[in-house]
């Protein structure tokens, strides 16, 4: 199946009222590149356009919607995104219309499968399509640049959530959440047993269940706080990247600090890493160590007698008359043989002693690897100190920034930080909310002790069995333990075949897209993708390689699920140097059936060049409000002919080439 | 088996993190317990003050295991003031403290000594920081720098 985006239209909202026409690779151009100056809406169309596919958007609270209504004083708006849908040369068109109603913060969904059928109220996208679009899946194809990192960063989860998304791996857990939730109302309700302790422990259990909710109401709460804060701070980055990018070199510094505080704390982190896997073996911790360790090696090795020669002792003075040496065996002699026996270690020790003194060898040998300790721990403070003064260098630079901007724009600078601080506080919050512990026999009647949502779900499980065996369902306490078992099992072998299968294609399709020679692919699928060449592990690659490693993973994705979807990406070259800019632009219209790029000025350079070169066809759009800011761009669309561009009573959208090559719109 | 100390378990709460060195509680233990060995210090860990965080040696330390019964062995003679060429000596504390039937390779009564050690590494450790700095590259350097010239200087 592949689906495209025809057409979207905006009316009354925070961008300006337009009709944008996109085009695919069938209809001409797989290539859309749109340009918007700042703070013309290009966030708002991107965000409207995922919620509403997915159709989230119905569940957007009142707050949420109005903060999308227009600058004009109208109360209503709409934004409707049209598809078109092959499946199998089956073409069909839908069209979702969403209606704000900005005084209630209400809106009103609707679909139009087709024309004769008219508006439908509801989300009915076709069956077949629904479970791609679903909001984790909708992220997948719609993205921000930064998105790019995201995949590859060892700290973050997106590239495995992705899978789960898209492959029902999340719906998995949402089965398994009501399958605990059915055993606990069974072996809640249906205890045949009457006792005080039974009548005690469902109580404790339905204490424990309102904890529950309330630690996961709170964390759902922070999550989507979070979520906000996070997507607010990314703005506030791009306004704060804007005002330092309209400095003289300010892209260009700003970028070479940022790269080189990430940098040296890649180094630092790798550094930490070695240090501690040095730590893991202590006999090299010190020399003097190591060599007393080799002396008492020496007397364990007295320490064992040979063979089975103990056996031998032990049976001769306990069966025999004669000593081996053919005098006859007194009390003495006995004594004596086992008192010799005794100073030497037992068969169950000397095993132990065996490995024990193995490793002392290996580390006497190695010994030298103790000045290795030292050179790594050198280079970790090195690194420290390294990243520190790159921290305070970018720190540096940022309040020079500051101070050479206006004081509006300084503003900028003091949001970003205390968001900074409140998204800081959000994360330690979440961490608390779901730290993975058992609650202590102790803490189990103290339920307030407990502030995290998994430890309380663990507490539920343990009661609800524990009830279920005093309740005489030792049935279904092991039933529903298999049950889990089993799924459990399945959900695992499932995630692992098909990372290691998306792995192989997004190889193939890496290698199909960097310039021979390129040595970059996906050494690992754990969590995140782990980068690297020929088995060595690699941390990243260049931004372009990022970028192609990113895109030809989502194309991975969509291939291995049999779909075809646009690539929405907001500000997809930032961090990308000017030949690799013009690289990527040569090849983006070989990847996907439609791209549709959000650009911003900075990320022109080498880009369109680089799209030039590639001969493809290109469709162009600028948007641009009517506003005296834009005065410059009016003029000149004017002069345009008519079906060159949209005029709407707010905004302009023009398709013109020319146009879009020769006019930057970026800040004001 | 494994048990730490609550303080010691609260102190060093903000170094653990999956993505990071330092990934469970049995990391933390680990470098307290080196401390502990190295500095020959020992501090008894009351049940009713710590709780049992592992029994087993986590599936990373497996092959550390030997070489920690090892080092026990050697900082209780050194602590002890025995000689460790005596053979008999050395042979009577290998039997006091490895047991075949543990996971461990340890007795019970070598276990709880092994805490005792770590609790004690904690209190060297909190000796010089108050509390733990959350960056781990730092913690790490601090405690090469401070602590590790002393290690096994008996």
């Amino acid at each position: 199946m592949k689906v495209s985006i025809n057409q979207i239209i905006t009316e009354g909202l925070r961008c300006p009222n337009s009709i944008i026409n996109f085009k695919d690779r069938d209809s001409g151009a797989a290539l859309n590149l749109l340009q918007m100056p700042n703070a013309t809406g290009k966030t708002t169309i991107i965000k409207l356009l995922a919620a509403t596919l997915s159709g989230q958007i119905r569940n957007w609270s009142p707050n949420k919607i109005k903060s999308f209504k227009s600058r004009d004083n109208i109360f209503d708006g709409e934004f409707s995104l049209t598809l078109s849908i092959d499946a199998n040369n089956n073409f069909s068109e839908i069209k979702f219309i969403v209606r704000f109603d900005f005084e209630h913060g209400k809106v009103d969904f609707n679909t139009k499968r087709s024309q004769e059928a008219g508006e439908e109220h509801g989300w009915h996208p076709p069956r077949e399509l629904r479970q791609y679009i679903t909001e984790g899946c909708v992220d997948v194809f719609c993205f921000r640049g930064d998105k790019v990192q995201d995949l590859i960063d060892k700290h973050k989860e997106d590239a495995e959530v992705t899978i789960k998304a898209f492959f029902g791996i999340s719906d998995i857990d949402s089965f398994l959440q009501e399958i605990k939730t059915h055993f606990r109302n069974t072996v809640a309700q249906g205890s045949s047993v009457n006792n005080r302790a039974v009548e005690s422990k469902k109580i404790l259990l339905g204490q424990w269940e309102e904890r529950f909710k309330l630690l996961k109401g709170k964390f759902d709460d922070k999550t989507t706080e979070k979520t906000r804060v996070e997507n607010e701070l990314k703005d506030m980055k791009e306004a704060r990247g804007g005002v330092i990018a309209a400095q003289e070199n300010g892209a260009i510094n700003q970028l070479a600090h940022s790269k080189a505080v990430k940098d040296a704390e890649m180094n630092v982190q790798n550094s930490s890493f070695e240090c501690w896997s040095a730590l893991k073996d202590p006999f090299l911790i010190s020399t003097k160590l190591t060599e007393n360790l080799y002396l008492i090696r020496g007397i364990l090795e007295k320490m064992k007698l040979p063979g089975g020669s103990r056996t031998f002792f032990e049976e001769m003075i306990e069966k025999d008359e004669n000593c081996i040496c053919g005098d006859e065996l007194t009390e003495a002699k006995i004594s004596h043989i086992q008192a010799s026996i005794e100073s030497y270690l037992g068969n169950d020790e000397i095993n132990i002693v065996n490995q024990i003194k193995e490793e002392i060898k290996i580390a006497h040998n190695n010994h030298n690897n103790g000045d290795n300790l030292k050179s790594l721990f050198s280079d970790l403070k090195k690194s420290v100190t390294a990243r520190d003064l790159a921290r305070i260098d970018e720190l540096e630079f940022l309040q020079d920034a500051k101070d050479q901007s206006g004081t509006e724009n300084r503003e900028i600078f003091d949001n970003y930080k205390a968001k900074g601080i409140e998204d800081d506080q959000l994360e330690r919050a979440l961490k608390t909310l779901s730290k993975d512990y058992k609650v202590s026999a102790p803490n189990q009647s103290n339920l307030k002790s407990c502030n995290s949502y998994i430890a309380a779900e663990g507490m539920i499980t343990q009661l609800s069995n524990e009830l279920g065996v005093m309740s005489n369902m030792v049935h279904d306490v092991e039933a529903n333990a298999l049950l889990n078992k089993v799924i459990l099992s399945a959900r695992k072998n499932s995630l692992e075949k098909i990372k290691d299968r998306v792995k192989i294609l997004t190889n193939e399709k890496i290698l199909e897209s960097l310039p021979a020679g390129s040595e970059i692919e996906i050494n690992k699928f754990e969590k995140y993708l782990q980068l690297g060449w020929n088995g060595a592990e690699q941390e990243e690659g260049s931004g372009a390689q990022n970028i192609i490693v990113a895109y030809s993973f989502v194309r991975a994705v969509l291939e291995e699920a049999a779909i075809e979807f646009p690539l929405i990406v907001d500000h997809p070259f930032t961090n990308v140097d000017f030949p690799n800019r013009r690289y990527l632009g040569s090849k983006l219209t070989t990847l996907m059936h439609q791209f549709i790029g959000f650009l911003i000025d900075t990320e022109r350079e080498g880009f369109l060049q680089g799209v030039n070169e590639s001969g493809e066809s290109v469709r162009y759009l600028s948007l641009f409000r009517i506003e005296e800011q834009n005065k410059v761009f009016i003029d000149k669309i004017e002069k345009l002919e008519e079906k060159l561009y949209f005029k709407s009573s707010n905004g302009i959208l023009c398709y013109d080439k020319k146009f879009f090559i020769e006019n930057k719109m970026g800040k004001y | 088996m494994f048990r730490m100390h609550k303080n010691a378990s609260m102190w060093g709460k903000n170094l653990i993190d999956k993505n990071g060195p330092i990934k469970f509680e049995f990391d933390l233990y680990y470098i307290f317990l080196l401390v502990g060995l190295g500095m020959g210090r020992t501090k008894i860990l009351e049940d009713e003050d710590s709780k049992e965080f592992t029994r087993w040696y986590p599936k990373s330390y497996q092959s550390t295991k030997h070489k920690v019964a090892m080092l026990l062995l050697y900082s209780d003679l050194k602590v002890s003031g025995f000689d460790i060429s005596n053979r008999q000596i050395v042979k009577s504390k290998i039997e006091e403290i490895l047991s075949s039937d543990s996971e461990s390779l340890l007795s019970d009564v070598a276990g709880k000594q092994l805490n005792n050690y770590a609790n004690g590494g904690f209190e060297v450790i909190r000796e010089k920081l108050d509390v733990a700095p959350g960056d781990v590259s730092l913690f790490l350097s601090i405690i090469y720098d401070e602590i590790f010239p002393d290690l096994f200087n008996f």
